[in-house]
């Protein structure tokens, strides 16, 4: 049994108002426990909609979802549980640090969920390391005296601190600079391939959907248009562009190459792959 | 005739004379000149946000000068001289918008100039088509996608007939197709004689710059043209900034022994380069990878 199950999930946002939108429509996916997911889509697609539902922010109009094996539209289910084991890490998450430490702040989670002083400590410790923060030097600081990247990287550590299985980002990347960007994706990196933790992650930045994850699904206009390996929704470009949609950069080159007549692979994901695609090519060895 | 901006050992130190204080430019001379179209990077807290902003008077220098069409910036008469050939777009679409309606907003600026009402309807109308949202002039701006909004907010400034436009961090909340807008905008305004100054994270949109400036801890670290910064790729590094990645991919084949021409920057350069290396073709690449 996967982890996060859609069944023709619909949410229709103001329904039976002039301004009525149907944000998702007949949603089926499943989510498989270690999985590491991009979604990705137009805006206006239903890609924040959609995760929303996973920890039960948002219910189903219509259809249903099931996290662990439990129905979110059972009255009875226990949500407190759910939004414990799907993490959601917002868009500029650092909009909602508010506590007057980084440690007090990250603590916020764990303590309510009743954990005592000492579980609560080991937990903060844990999840700042997690997200390569030195708990000694950064827990007494104020989150508003840091910087972007650090901060984005506490409300990470926030979200962590509730051990959750399910990690969902929404956008962690935007805004960020250069530095800041690569730290703080090769931490969701880490925790997937040390800890197995399951991440799916919303990103408008194809070359990060292809360096990162090994599944994408495609949303268009609330419904799911491609699901498939990277490897294979990547080589779909015509597709992809028909939706607004890019294909990543050193994919483009191969398939530009390719319309050159050069002879080369077209399902390559990063530099790296590319870099030996060309030199295959060329029969450069 | 004098360069459009020009700073001279300018410093610029928050809360100074505090235990707080932060020195964000220490010392910055540069030249820009009219038509430029120059990229600014830097990591946070490399000073480029602060610079920006002596670039109309919205700070004044704590140590140096700054002159616009040279007028010194500290000259309190001169400032609305300054602010009005020089223009701001800041990053957040969803701060600067301050009207109702599309049309009003971007009548705001020159309303505040004095200009008469039917050249402001001209100058509306004409700031509105340059940016490709005419057909959106009766429009709630609120309910405009991240993209559209930036170009009102570019029209709201075209409309006091600016010499130069700053962007400051414009594109960084848009989606790719909001991004895609600003950019094909600014540079058709470049094209048209607006000087460009667009301060970015996003190294792939500073390569279509004519000029990269790379701020490292106020100072500046390199200054020069995309190909030229681009070839750089220690020194970038060293400051936090990382190569785009057609730079970096053709850096990586010339590592492995493929004889690339040296500059390229976009995919089509590499595409082209690569193909004429194909099995069996004669290279005729053009030498510096430039189109």
């Amino acid at each position: 049994m996967a982890f996060i199950e859609c069944d023709r999930l619909t949410h229709v946002y103001l329904k039976n108002t002039p301004m009525e939108t149907v944000a998702l429509r007949d949603v089926t996916l499943a989510i498989d426990e270690g999985e590491f997911v991009a979604i990705i889509g137009p805006t206006g697609s239903g890609k924040s909609t959609l995760v929303q539902h996973f920890n039960a922010l948002l219910r189903p109009t219509s259809g249903s979802v099931r996290v662990a094996g439990q129905d979110l539209g059972d009255p009875k289910a226990d949500l407190k549980r759910t939004r414990q084991q799907v993490g959601l890490l917002f868009q500029y998450p650092e909009h909602q640090l508010f506590e007057e430490s980084v440690f007090e702040d990250v603590a916020f989670g764990p303590r309510n969920m009743g954990l005592n002083t000492d579980e609560v400590k080991t937990r903060v410790q844990e999840a700042l390391t997690a997200v390569g923060l030195d708990p000694a030097a950064f827990g007494p600081r104020s989150p508003f005296a840091l910087s972007g990247g650090e901060m984005r990287r506490v409300a990470a550590a926030g979200v962590l601190a509730m051990s959750p299985k399910v990690l969902v980002l929404d956008e962690p990347a935007a805004g960020l600079d250069p530095r800041g960007k690569v730290e703080i994706l090769g931490r969701f990196r880490s925790l997937h391939a040390q800890r197995g933790i399951t991440v799916v992650l919303i990103t408008h930045d194809m070359d990060e959907a292809a360096a990162l994850a090994q599944r994408v699904i495609v949303l268009d206009e609330g419904r799911v248009v491609m699901d498939g390996p990277a490897r294979t929704v990547f080589t779909r470009a015509d597709d992809l562009a028909r939706l607004g949609l890019t294909v990543p950069t050193v994919t483009n080159v191969v398939r530009r190459l390719r319309g050159h007549g050069l002879r080369i692979r077209d399902d390559v994901l990063n530099a790296d792959e590319a870099r030996s695609a060309i030199r295959e090519a060329l029969g450069w060895n | 005739m004098p360069p459009l901006i020009e700073t001279r050992n300018l410093r610029h130190v928050y809360n100074a004379g505090t235990t707080s204080a932060v020195v964000a430019v220490d010392g910055i001379s540069l030249t820009i000149n009219q038509g430029e179209f120059v990229a600014i990077v830097g990591g946070n807290g490399s000073g480029k946000s602060t610079l920006a902003k002596h670039f109309n008077a919205l700070l004044l220098p704590t140590g140096g000068e700054v002159y616009v069409d040279g007028r010194d910036t500290r000259t309190r008469a001169s400032v609305w001289d300054i602010r009005q050939r020089v223009g701001m777009v800041f990053q957040n679409p969803d701060n600067q918008l301050v009207a109702t309606v599309v049309e009003e907003d971007v009548a705001f600026g020159p309303e505040n100039l004095g200009v008469p009402p039917a050249e402001i309807a001209a100058r509306v109308e004409e700031a509105l088509r340059t940016v490709n949202m005419l057909e959106y002039r009766r429009h709630a701006p609120h309910l405009l996608s991240g993209g559209q909004k930036q170009r009102v907010a570019i029209a709201g400034i075209l409309a006091m007939r600016p010499q130069c436009l700053v962007l400051d961090e414009a594109t960084t909340m848009l989606d790719p197709q909001g991004q895609r807008e600003v950019i094909e905008t600014i540079r058709r305004l470049n094209a048209s004689g607006v000087t460009v100054i667009h301060i970015t994270h996003a190294m792939d949109e500073a390569a279509l710059a004519h000029r990269v400036i790379a701020l490292q801890d106020g100072r500046i670290g390199l200054d020069g043209s995309p190909a030229d910064v681009f070839a750089r790729a220690e020194d970038l590094e060293r400051m936090g900034l990382a190569l785009p990645l057609i730079p970096a991919l053709a850096r990586r084949l010339r590592e492995d022994g493929i004889p690339l021409p040296p500059g390229i920057l976009s995919v089509d350069q590499l595409v082209d380069a690569v193909s004429a290396l194909r099995p069996g073709q004669t290279a005729r690449t053009n030498p510096n990878g430039v189109h």
